[in-house]
């Protein structure tokens, strides 16, 4: 039986082995690295691989990896690249990565629509997410509907029934950086030492902030539009308020999604092409249908089974300004959050 | 000695430092790679590194925190097991024996499902007035965190367990037997013998819940592990984080040569060539309803799973859909950790032999072998990377090699512990018999040394197998493009919320740790079958 084994090892690991080494493909191809969530980048990749003969191969970031997984991968790999387009749910990290040298300029005949680019055409902004409070409706009447972030820290309110996800990580931590950029350092970090010391429930990610109230173990938290659009389109009993939508008030935060090529990558033809369908209006359109944006840079109205109140104010603050201001939010809001 | 016993035992030798240089390169030598750089660091940053591997004192705390959070799942891990392995090393006749070896292949549910799972049991109370207010309670902080730590690591634990009380030499339970009651003989012989097996265990679960932020994280708890991610992330720096998890080592070390210490130390026990329990065994009530508790509990770690994710995924449509649509995924995984646990079953064998030898230089394969338990599953990819992205290694880096790479970077490691206590525990008296009437070396190699390693050979690969289908944290970072695995899929869709979906796949996952586990047990009852008739009665 042993002696079978072993036979059975030792063939597996010789057939295994040289079959694993893949072969470079003949046919054009473009690799792709995003942080936008499988279920919407991928038939959006699948399109362009269809109507252009273009194989796209693929690499996802996970929510797990809070959405530096790829990011720390195209640093690493800066120096022999694999990737040729990074498409990157948010900004703060694209900003990020034009500052490590990993980026390389383009600029696509389509980005003269684009609201937000970057003036050295390292990247362009396009479509949107915005930071949306969700509700559980059987849990908190209309009236009680959480309408600005300070009202985390209302004290008639009792924090624990409020959740938000990790202020170091993803969106999250670009809403912070936001808050830093806007508000000052001090008074910013005098909002989240509160937010902590209140007890509002911090949560592992935007997705555990939708499941927690989906279920009803929070009345109200703090998430992405996206996550609040899947929640809504399943039929639960919830509801999304943007916050700081009245004359004086902060205004909600649009996180654009961002696409750049890739320095030194090895299909750079194959790569413009990709940027520019994804800039297109085509793609704008499919990703307001499948409600991974719910804000359009084209004044598209999102379609689909999620259609939210629309934003009146937005958040006075340049993308650069959020990305500057990270670096010191990051830093206050370990020290206030790990311990 | 005869020209062909010089050329196998060439070829023997040859194959051995194949297998140790293999080791070295792939396990090590990323680790090394992130050590040399942290090194490099160091003397050209100085302070600002070496401050971050001395913790201040808030993360001290925190540390602290963490070990005992390990330490305590680890405890209470290798208490039930002790519990339900009592009552399973019972079962030692077919078809019952065949359930027992499908524990260890369990581990391939990554804790997050189980998480997820247990949230889903909390979000059913919640529904009942009655237990709302409990179910909140438990939605957050140590205690979730902790019995759900437990559940996820219990078949290693266990596994490890039936392993260990399996080795106990039956002659020796039956003295124990005649002269003490059950329970005095248990604890007075049979345990202390399968102390090692068991402290190999615990250190396994000690050391995998040591470095996962994110179930704590989704219990609301801050781990020492967040707080290195946290700083990675933050400034996508490999040697700050690399300083950082220092720490780890200066816990997970001690751990790990404690083990190894006792380990070493314990009385060689023949393996069981009979069957230890030929008359029942008569346990005293409390500790006989110790050992349904046990098992109850480990009924739990599979019914609530499986309940919760057949419920879950809804209709057998919906699970059919969710196959079809990870079709590549499944047959990725599949080829990809059972590659995995069949390459590191000759790098354990090479380097476990290395671990038993009383010298000086086993001390440093020691240090090799545990150094690369306690880095951050991200870390071991980014020095993945800093190695093998290099010019004229292109065909290698862009190929489905790299998680393979990866993969055995962090398990292997798993695979030459459990193949050491394996080892040692083989008897010399067949081993010397062997020697004496072998026809030639590989004759003794085929017939004895190689089937009385079987059990440990499955252990390790169910062991490395099932730990390689839920990583995630190194495989994303050098997953060739436009490639995926079925655990990375699951947390695609775990973020989406498409609970079905999700549901779906994981039950696949279940569905083929369960059909390896068996294949497995079928496997060894056939051995069984060839080798028990010959040694029947043999101490």
């Amino acid at each position: 039986m042993a002696s079978r084994i072993f036979t059975v090892l030792a063939a597996s690991s010789v057939v295994f082995l040289p079959i694993s080494c893949s072969r470079r493909s003949t046919t054009a191809e473009v690799v792709v690295y995003t942080s936008v969530d499988r279920p919407y980048s991928e038939p959006v990749l699948k399109r362009f691989q269809e109507g252009t003969g273009i194989r796209v191969k693929a690499v996802y970031d996970l929510e797990a990896a809070k959405t530096t997984g790829l990011v720390n991968r195209l640093i690493a790999e800066k120096e022999h690249p694999q990737a040729d387009v990074f498409w990157n749910g948010e900004f703060v990290q694209t900003l990020l990565l034009k500052e490590e040298g990993v980026l390389s300029p383009y600029a696509s005949p389509e980005e003269e629509d684009a609201t937000f680019r970057d003036p050295e055409s390292f990247w362009t902004g396009f479509g949107g997410r915005a930071r949306v409070f969700l509700v559980n409706t059987e849990l908190l009447a209309e009236d009680d509907f959480p309408s600005s972030v300070f009202d985390l820290l209302d004290p008639r309110r009792s924090p624990e029934t409020f959740g938000v996800a990790h202020p170091l990580f993803g969106t999250t931590a670009t809403h912070a950086a936001a808050l830093y950029a806007l508000m000052g350092p001090d008074e910013a970090r005098s909002f989240f030492s509160a937010l902590r010391q209140r007890g509002v429930q911090i949560l592992e990610g935007n997705a555990a902030v939708r499941d927690a109230v989906v279920h009803g173990r929070i009345e109200a938290g703090l998430t992405d539009t996206d996550d609040a659009c899947g929640a809504i389109r399943r039929g639960e009993k919830v509801a999304a308020v943007f916050p700081d939508q009245e004359d004086g008030e902060l205004g909600t935060l649009v996180i654009p999604n961002t696409v750049a090529v890739i320095r030194g990558g090895s299909n750079p033809e194959e790569a413009k092409k990709l940027v520019d369908f994804l800039l297109s209006t085509d793609t704008e359109e499919a990703l307001l249908e499948s409600g991974w944006f719910q804000i359009s840079t084209r004044g598209l109205a999102p379609s689909s089974g999620c259609v939210l109140p629309p934003v009146s104010r937005t958040m006075q603050v340049e993308l650069p300004q959020v990305f500057q201001a990270l670096d010191l939010a990051r830093r206050d809001l370990a020290e206030i959050f790990v311990r | 000695m005869k020209t062909s016993e010089k050329r196998f035992a060439r070829w023997g030798s040859l194959f051995h430092i194949l297998g140790l240089t293999a080791f070295l390169v792939i396990v090590f030598l990323p680790v090394f790679s992130l050590l040399a750089e942290a090194g490099l660091a160091l003397v050209s940053r100085g302070p600002e590194v070496l401050s971050l591997a001395v913790p201040s004192a808030e993360r001290m705390t925190l540390l602290l925190r963490s070990g005992l959070f390990s330490a305590a799942t680890a405890g209470a891990a290798g208490l039930i097991a002790i519990c339900a392995g009592s009552l399973l090393w019972r079962f030692q006749r077919k078809p019952l024996t065949y359930v027992r070896w499908l524990l260890l292949v369990l581990i391939v549910i990554p804790p997050y499902v189980h998480a997820l799972s247990w949230m889903a049991v909390g979000d059913l109370l919640s529904d009942f007035s009655l237990w709302r207010q409990l179910s909140q309670e438990l939605a957050r902080g140590w205690i979730p965190a902790w019995w759900v730590q437990t559940m996820a690591h219990l078949p290693i634990a266990v596994g490890l367990t039936l392993v260990g009380l399996d080795t106990v030499d039956p002659s020796l339970v039956d003295a124990a037997r005649a002269h003490r009651s059950e329970i005095q003989g248990f604890l007075r012989v049979v345990l202390p013998l399968s102390v090692p097996t068991l402290l190999a265990g615990n250190s396994f679960v000690f050391l995998l819940v040591l470095l996962d932020y994110s179930v704590p994280a989704l219990f609301q708890v801050t781990s020492y592990p967040l707080a290195v991610f946290a700083e990675f992330s933050a400034t996508h720096d490999s040697v700050r984080a690399t300083a950082m998890a220092v720490p780890f080592l200066v816990i997970g070390l001690p751990v790990l040569v404690g083990a190894q210490r006792v380990i070493r130390k314990a009385t060689l026990n023949p393996r069981r060539h009979r069957d230890t329990w030929t008359s029942p065994a008569a346990w005293p009530p409390w500790f006989s309803l110790l050992q349904w508790l046990g098992l109850l509990v480990l009924g739990l770690h599979l019914l609530v799973p499986l309940g919760s994710l057949t419920l879950l995924t809804g209709s057998i449509g919906a699970f059919g859909a969710s196959i079809r649509s990870a079709g590549s995924e499944v047959a990725f995984s599949a080829g990809l950790c059972g590659a995995t646990a069949l390459l590191s079953l000759p790098l354990g064998l090479a380097v476990a032999r290395h671990l038993g030898r009383r010298t000086r230089r086993s001390g440093l394969w020691w240090a090799l072998v545990t150094i690369p338990l306690v880095i951050p599953a991200p870390l071991t990819g980014i020095g993945l990377i800093a190695l093998w992205n290099r010019s004229g290694l292109g065909l290698v880096y862009s190929s489905d090699l790299m998680p393979l790479l990866a993969m055995l970077a962090r398990f292997a490691p798993f695979a030459v512990l459990a193949l050491y206590v394996e080892l040692e525990r083989q008897g010399p008296g067949l081993l010397d018999a062997a020697r004496v009437f072998q026809k030639s070396s590989a004759h003794g190699l085929l017939r004895i040394r190689l089937p009385l390693l079987a059990p440990g050979v499955f252990a390790a690969a169910a062991l490395v197998g099932g730990l390689s289908a839920g990583e995630v944290g190194s495989t994303l970072l050098v997953l060739p493009p436009g490639r995926s695995t079925l655990a990375l899929r699951i947390y695609d869709y775990l973020h989406y919320g498409a609970s079905e979906t999700v549901a779906g796949l994981a039950l696949t996952l279940f569905l083929l740790a369960f059909s390896t586990g068996l294949l497995a047990s079928l496997a060894l009852g056939a051995r069984s079958r060839r080798v028990r008739p010959a040694t029947r009665g043999t101490t």
